[in-house]
């Protein structure tokens, strides 16, 4: 695999939120505003690029993945809980507002099965520069899962796109030139679960159509050949 | 070396390795952290009572559930009190809940913010419910709506207004550092 495809498979063909459908609960929970979408994003980038360097660093270590081995589950949870940690101290003394609507959904990157699984399945076993490339694909596709989810729910239920604190684009005018108002249930983990829905639906059908596109050319290919 | 030892042992020094880590941006970001709650309620405070029109005076507590009081007056030398400002923590079902709630010489409730939080599901709506209403008595909980299907969050925010109901009489009229 070269480094492109290492990168790209995290945002398309293995994104974990699409594909996977792993860590789907802050997917869920976090998504009511953009805002909150791209701090969490950040703050996942960060502990998944860290915690799969620091993962493969000490398992490409002879000596050290020797001792690490029989106890690497809880190794590696330590060294993500701690990652977690610091980005939670960082975000509380400098983006306050963000750390108070994130909330719990922060501590709980924890024992989000994106990080842990990247760990486990790919830079316990591959290269360094590799899992760090592996961790900002990952979590890039994480990301822009995660603010699609939010822009199609923030711009349904609250008629807003809430980019940074104040930094707001306002698209009511949509829903005045409708004559309806915004709907608000969409913000409402209701919402969340009938966004994703939605969201996979058209992706899984766009799939399956350029798949479809795909097989016929083949053919076409076949019989002309 | 017994293996059930050596393994004890490697987790220990993952251990220490990270907790010192941990206590170095502890000490980085305390005082900041600390800097930035502060603001947050100085902040809340300042929608009603700005600080170039009126005194600001902080009473800090290092024990119990409230952890400062911020007392209004017209000027420095003012002996009248025109509101007071309490910051209470108290159990949710998540964590711990910092409110900061307000509440004029008249004993009503002149509004309440919640600073900081860490409660899911039902309870993450603490920041917008409405447990008691502006203006409503801040001496006794008759008017305290619970939030339907978060118990925890709702008793952890009757504790913070029961706090202040047992002791804003007191305040107002001088005991606020009792």
């Amino acid at each position: 695999m070269t480094k492109k495809e290492n990168f790209l498979k995290g945002i398309f063909s293995e994104n974990p939120i699409f594909v996977a459908l792993l860590g789907l609960c802050p997917t869920l929970a976090v998504t009511t505003s953009l805002e909150n979408a791209i701090g969490m994003t950040i703050a996942v980038i960060f502990v998944l690029v860290l915690s799969n360097l620091i993962i493969s660093l000490i398992m490409h270590n002879k000596m050290l993945a020797d001792l690490v081995k029989p106890v690497r589950i809880p190794v590696y949870i330590v060294v993500i809980a701690t990652l977690v940690t610091v980005v939670e101290m960082i975000m509380h003394a400098y983006l306050i507002e963000l750390y108070n609507s994130l909330g719990i959904f922060i501590p709980l990157i924890v024992v989000n099965c994106i990080i842990l699984g990247r760990a486990e399945a790919f830079a316990s076993e591959n290269k360094p520069i590799d899992s760090v490339i592996d961790g900002i694909g990952m979590s890039l596709g994480f990301g822009l899962a995660i603010m699609l989810i939010s822009i199609f729910r923030e711009f349904l239920g609250a008629g807003v796109l809430t980019i940074w604190k104040s930094l707001q684009i306002d698209l009511r005018f949509i829903f005045d030139f409708l004559m309806i108002e915004p709907i608000d249930m969409f913000i409402k983990p209701a919402g969340a679960f009938i966004s994703l829905g939605f969201i996979l639906a058209i992706i899984i059908a766009i799939t399956n159509r350029s798949k479809a596109r795909m097989a016929e050319k083949e053919k076409e290919v076949k019989s002309n050949g | 070396m017994n293996n059930g030892l050596k393994s004890g042992l490697v987790l220990l020094m993952f251990g220490l390795i990270c907790g010192l880590l941990l206590a170095v941006v502890n000490g980085l970001t305390a005082d900041k952290i600390a800097a930035e709650e502060l603001r947050l309620k100085t902040q809340a405070i300042e929608e009603y009572y700005s600080p170039d029109e009126y005194f600001i005076d902080i009473e800090e507590f290092d024990y119990g559930k409230i952890d400062s009081i911020f007392i209004i007056k017209e000027s420095a030398d003012s002996e009248e009190i025109l509101a007071l400002a309490y910051s209470v923590s108290s159990q949710g079902y998540g964590g711990l809940i910092n409110v900061l709630v307000v509440v004029k010489n008249d004993l009503t409730i002149q509004d309440y913010k919640v600073i900081s939080h860490t409660e899911s599901g039902p309870g993450s709506g603490v920041t917008d419910y409405e447990f008691l209403s502006k203006d409503s008595p801040a001496n006794s909980l008759d008017d305290f709506d619970q939030m339907a299907g978060a118990t925890f969050t709702s008793n952890a925010m009757r504790d913070i207004f029961s706090i202040i109901a047992e002791r804003v009489e007191n305040d107002m009229g001088g005991e606020v550092d009792d």
